[in-house]
């Protein structure tokens, strides 16, 4: 079943032609189900709803899968496989020195979110909206700053000219 | 009153041990001590941080006033790391968070030199006045405790010197511990200094005169 799945989401690829991600992550998500991952709600329901939405907002394929599967792809990477998965899946798209960047840097990206919340109760402010817009404020900034690491690196792996 | 009874911290490896010391309303304390020695750890433990956020083996006792850590609300923090810290949306919105008035907040942000800048966006400011909003926000919150972890680490030596002068007169109503490696500002205008060396804390000015033998910058008076 899982095997027929795969080759099912194998053959959907040329018809996701307008990017050239989607068909990627859909070979990912394909290797998830394969290796027997799962998929839990928290990341399947949010991830279905943003498909649907931007699907019947443009009409447009690639973006009723793409949400789903980078949501997907990200719990892998992140959650639930090993190191070496990780890298393995990483270095699908870039080479294995910047899923290290990548990695850290969302590492540091969480323990900036957690020293705000901190920073927010030891000041004793209560106001969530203000607490919220810190930290997507934050995640801004600090995804330019990944970026940017990510893109030099990449130039230097030339693998952006 | 802050007492420290025979305190101990422990992460997987002992950070401080057993110590022990006092202070008074109109103590401005300077606590200084090489990078890794356990100030922000002991500046952690004395306003509730660890162990209620932060994991952390603590045997001993700290009271404030008479209260635990946790139970005693007049106090305020300034982290290491302040690029976070801010919350805004403006420099003034993020005084008026901690001041106890509008003209307290007037005042601490004329007082740091930044009232000109007090529309400005937070993330707009360079890191100096981020810091100085902070210490804004500190000067103006008029709490019981206040708590400054390497506050003059990005400054430059005049609004350093400008900062512990005001922090002095502070304390004369209140109780600042200031964390720093600046040994000539630790001199100058602390009442009371203490140096961690080996997991324990050793209590004098003088002993500042042999910064040195304790991995500190060397005192030029």
């Amino acid at each position: 079943m899982k095997l027929l799945l795969f080759f099912t989401l194998i053959l959907l690829l040329p018809f996701f032609p307008e990017n050239a991600l989607p068909p990627l992550f859909l070979v990912l998500v394909a290797y998830g189900i394969l290796k027997g991952y799962g998929m839990p709600k928290f990341i399947l329901i949010p991830s279905l709803i943003i498909s649907i939405i931007l699907f019947i907002v443009s009409g447009k394929t690639s973006l009723l899968i793409y949400p789903f599967t980078s949501f997907y792809t990200g719990y892998l990477m992140f959650v639930d496989t090993s190191e070496d998965e990780k890298v393995w899946f990483f270095s699908f798209f870039f080479p294995k020195e910047t899923y290290f960047i990548f990695s850290k840097s969302i590492k540091s990206l969480k323990n900036a979110v957690l020293k705000t919340i901190l920073y927010h109760k030891t000041r004793k402010s209560n106001n969530p909206v203000l607490l919220l817009s810190t930290i997507i404020n934050l995640i801004f900034r600090k995804s330019k700053t990944i970026a940017l690491t990510l893109y030099a690196r990449l130039l230097q792996h030339n693998l952006l000219k | 009153m802050l007492s420290v009874k025979n305190l101990t911290l422990a992460y997987t490896n002992e950070i401080l041990k057993n110590i022990s010391f006092d202070l008074r309303t109109s103590n401005l304390f300077a606590l200084l001590g090489p990078n890794g020695s356990g100030k922000t750890t002991l500046l952690y433990a004395i306003y509730g941080i660890i162990p209620d956020e932060i994991e952390c083996n603590v045997d001993g006792r700290i009271s404030i006033f008479g209260k635990r850590p946790s139970e005693f609300k007049d106090k305020f923090f300034m982290f290491q790391d302040i690029e976070n810290e801010l919350i805004g949306p403006t420099v003034m919105d993020d005084v008026l968070i901690n001041a106890k008035t509008e003209e307290d907040a007037v005042k601490a942000l004329k007082e740091m030199a930044i009232y000109k800048l007090r529309n400005k966006d937070v993330f707009e400011i360079s890191y100096g006045e981020k810091l100085r909003t902070l210490l804004s926000a500190a000067i103006s919150s008029k709490a019981k405790l206040i708590i400054l972890d390497e506050p003059t680490s990005s400054l430059d030596f005049s609004v350093a010197e400008n900062l512990f002068k005001l922090l002095r007169k502070m304390s004369k109503e209140r109780i600042i511990i200031v964390s720093t490696h600046d040994t000539y500002l630790a001199y100058k205008y602390a009442t009371k200094v203490g140096i961690i060396k080996d997991r324990k804390i050793l209590f004098g000015k003088e002993l500042l005169k042999k910064a040195k033998q304790f991995g500190l910058r060397p005192l030029r008076i």
